[in-house]
């Protein structure tokens, strides 16, 4: 009789471990700091830094900057093509994401690759508390490859303003001059 | 006979599967630029069943369009605009598609100033230089110019030294920034007697720094009693720019008393009345 007691509430316990497991909400969501950005890591533009600002950041800050930038063209590039602006969210500011994230409809991905080959940074800015510069890419050199194989480079002037939130910098505003 | 009628179907069938290619449309309205919200873009198209895609030079996007007639129309109404420049439409049908240069700009946008302040807290005891950034941009995130051909501004602004939670010039919570109190700069100690509860209370105050500002809630002030050769130290806090201790009369009685609020010492202050 004991035996059939004990494994009655072995059986109790096990039908309400398993419910509490199925209760329990799935979320696969992997912390930011544990993601492997494979699009910034695949990126590897030649970068030159000009600073001009008032403000000098320090060596460390600047190749922090160089490798953030990188990082955001990589994910612009991929924008640029595909439109789920979710995969980019760390990379931009909740300002900028949103404008993208209003815009956002499910749809083929574009024709066009864009590849950014250089780019020759001016620190216009820089905040005294290392959070905010705003940069001048004088000669952003960029390369289109269109479906038929064929490539086209072209070089642009951009203003970029960055904020660096949480772990690094993110873009807040652009501004394609010319 | 039988043969050859079989050969024939067989033709036509293959030829049956096989897609159409569809001419190369033609960009009826080419401008120099092309405003959101405000222009169409037109082309003449054959067969139907289009599908569009305009890759902006952040983003790509499908916009909506009609097609009548053998003109397929897009409508450039993006829920919050593009970032403006070069940019690419392409047209697609079935496993064709055709790409058009085109240069996007948002028809008029609100713009809005960001003022940010560094560092964002100052306190009256350091220097009151706070380095101001200027930059503009419209709702959807383009840069505009601050002044002309200038895209950001850096200012140094000397701050006026009263406390405080202000707002930058776009008065925004971002451009907020705060002016702190800084260290008293004396103390001045003194004491009432409540005859009916026979108590004592000392009181130290009114606390202010050297520009007149309350010093901060919160700000901790020991008192050290002397009395018969034996120092007893007991420590408030500031409270609306003083702070008080309150003891059983006879406990006090001919001691000594003296404030400190980090090195700032105040007189002493002789209990001899009660």
């Amino acid at each position: 009789m004991t035996r059939w007691i004990f494994l009655g509430f072995l059986l109790i316990v096990g039908v309400l471990l398993a419910s509490m497991a199925r209760l329990q909400e799935k979320n696969d969501d992997i912390p930011y700091f544990l993601r492997y950005d494979s699009l910034a890591a695949n990126s590897n533009p030649a970068i030159q830094l000009e600073v001009v600002s008032t403000e000098i950041p320090t060596e460390e800050q600047l190749e922090k900057l160089k490798k953030d930038y990188a990082a955001i063209w990589a994910h612009l590039n991929e924008l640029y093509q595909h439109p789920n602006p979710k995969p980019s969210k760390e990379r931009l500011t909740e300002r900028f994401y949103l404008h993208l994230a209003k815009n956002y409809k499910e749809g083929p991905s574009g024709t066009i690759k864009r590849k950014n080959l250089s780019h020759s940074l001016q620190v216009q800015t820089w905040s005294r508390d290392g959070l905010s510069c705003n940069i001048l890419d004088q000669e952003a050199q960029f390369s289109l490859e269109f479906p038929d194989g064929t490539t086209e480079n072209f070089t642009s002037k951009i203003a970029i303003s960055l904020l660096l939130q949480g772990d690094n910098w993110r873009l807040d505003g652009i501004r394609f001059i010319d | 006979m039988k043969n050859t009628s079989y050969h024939f179907f067989l033709v036509l069938s293959l030829f049956a599967c096989q897609k159409v290619a569809v001419k190369q449309p033609v960009f009826i309205n080419p401008e120099s630029m092309h405003l959101t919200h405000q222009d169409s873009l037109k082309f003449e198209v054959e067969g139907e069943n289009w599908a569009v895609s305009i890759q902006t030079p952040v983003h790509i996007i499908y916009p909506e369009f009609t097609q009548e007639n053998g003109q397929l129309t897009v409508l450039l109404t993006p829920k919050e605009g593009v970032i403006e420049g070069f940019a690419y439409i392409t047209l697609y049908h079935e496993d064709q598609h055709f790409n058009f240069p085109i240069y996007l700009k948002n028809q008029g946008s609100e713009i809005q100033l960001e003022d940010l302040r560094s560092p964002k807290t100052v306190n009256t005891d350091s220097s009151m230089v706070q380095q101001q950034i200027l930059y503009a941009f419209d709702q959807s995130g383009n840069l505009t110019e601050v002044t002309d051909g200038i895209f950001f501004q850096e200012n140094y602004l000397e701050l006026s030294p009263k406390t405080g939670i202000f707002k930058g010039i776009t008065g925004t919570a971002v451009s907020s920034y705060y002016v702190d109190p800084g260290t008293v700069k004396e103390i001045p100690l003194s004491y009432s007697v409540d005859q009916i509860n026979q108590s004592l209370t000392i009181k130290a105050g009114p606390l202010m720094d050297q520009f007149q500002n309350t010093v901060a809630n919160g700000t901790l002030v020991i008192f050290s009693f002397e009395k018969d050769g034996k120092t007893t130290r007991l420590e408030a806090v500031v409270q609306e720019a003083y702070s008080q201790l309150t003891f059983p009369l006879s406990r006090v009685k001919n001691a000594n008393v003296t404030a400190k609020i980090a090195h700032i010492s105040s007189s002493t202050l002789t209990l001899s009345k009660p």
